[in-house]
């Protein structure tokens, strides 16, 4: 065994697992909620500016308590291309009544929405072609003394990956 | 040198019985031991559709809940009246509010179902309930208004909490049974309005906006 693991650290050791790309229409699913993207767009938001925004179904199906966007965008990596560019803190509306704020996911529920990222500081749209969605595995932690919850992601873990071409705004 | 050695027995047995004994009493005495997030957890009362349930904050009375698939906003501070479709069936459950010390800046609305599983409040309306402002002694009259899967509309209870600056330990809690909710959708769409001001409780005292 010891020979083996030095083996492996000689030559160089096992290669990070980077699973290929889907297309769109992939649907990503992890223990807690399956998103499913289809197109992405540049877009401009009234508060945010510039934001890449994606259409998208999704679904919670992983709790039976409602769980906030924030909860839900910490557990994506979501990329830029070219330049390899992350994007966070993504807001959701829901394609049927774009208008209402949504902050949280409810449960066993199906939507069409509409997801944006604000674009880093120094990106313009016109730079941009791609945008990659990755679904990390997640779980859920409960706070100290009990009290409250969050669901983060497992470090290093993939359910799968999305490539979508960023079209016309 | 037998009497001696009957009386250690005697004292070994009863030894062991005291052991035995005290044992149990604190395997029993654990039982009471309350969890950690129980501790702090809000202090609900629990009432049932049609009674007034109070907390030391609030009290609330559920007096209507209305099933639909369309609901009609009027008034809305961002445009004109519009109908809006549910995903599943709209929950619109009408129910009186009152403060009872202090001035409450809205409580958080939840749907519970008999399941466990849980509904926020929609919150895109104005005219909701959720987003009032109550002071003491001032019952409003209003609606929260909560999304549903029809399919899994079962036996729901509403949940009302007080939580002044999102923090809800040890805070008013209110749980309100609804009974069986039919979650065949009524053919009109409800009309949403807004909280009105109800000292009477017979529906036919002075109407005041009271999300001013």
């Amino acid at each position: 065994m010891a020979v083996a693991v030095l083996g492996l650290y000689l030559f160089g050791g096992l290669e990070t697992a980077s699973p290929d790309p889907e297309p769109p229409g992939t649907g990503l699913r992890n223990i807690l909620y399956e998103i499913t993207p289809h197109e992405a767009a540049p877009a401009s938001d009234e508060v945010k500016g510039a934001v890449v925004q994606v259409l998208a179904d999704v679904e919670l199906h992983g709790s039976d308590l409602p769980v906030s966007m924030f909860d839900i965008g910490s557990t994506m990596d979501v990329r830029l291309f070219p330049g390899d560019h992350r994007v966070k803190h993504p807001d959701l509306a829901l394609t049927r009544h774009p208008q209402g704020v949504t902050t949280r996911l409810q449960p066993h529920m199906p939507e069409e929405a509409l997801i944006s990222w604000p674009l880093p500081d120094g990106v313009s749209p016109d730079e941009v072609d791609t945008i990659r969605i990755t679904v990390h595995q997640t779980e859920k932690l409960v706070t100290t003394g009990g009290g409250g919850f969050f669901w983060t992601p497992v470090a290093g873990s993939s359910v799968g990956t999305v490539d979508l071409s960023i079209g016309e705004g | 040198m037998p009497s001696q050695s009957r009386s250690g027995v005697g004292r070994r047995v009863l030894n062991f019985v005291l052991c035995v004994g005290l044992i149990s009493a604190v395997l029993f005495v654990q039982r009471f031991i309350v969890a950690q997030d129980a501790l702090v957890e809000p202090v609900a009362t629990a009432g049932a559709q049609g009674s007034v349930v109070s907390s030391r904050a609030f009290e609330a009375e559920v007096t209507r809940v209305d099933v639909t698939a369309e609901i009609e906003v009027t008034s809305s501070v961002i445009g004109d009246a519009e109908k809006v479709p549910a995903n599943g069936v709209w929950v619109v459950v009408w129910a009186r509010v009152t403060a009872l010390e202090d001035t409450v800046h809205g409580v958080s609305a939840e749907l519970r179902m008999a399941d466990g599983v849980v509904y926020d409040e929609r919150g895109w309306f104005w005219a909701s309930l959720d987003r009032g402002t109550f002071s003491p002694a001032i019952p409003q009259r209003g609606a929260f208004v909560f999304e549903v899967p029809a399919d899994r509309l079962d036996g729901p209870a509403l949940v009302l909490t007080h939580r002044p600056g999102f923090e809800d330990r040890l805070s008013s809690q209110v749980e309100i049974d609804l009974g069986e909710v039919d979650s065949e959708p009524g053919p009109e769409a409800v009309i949403l309005t807004g909280p009105e001001i109800d000292m009477g409780g017979n529906g036919t005292g002075e109407a005041a906006d009271a999300s001013e």
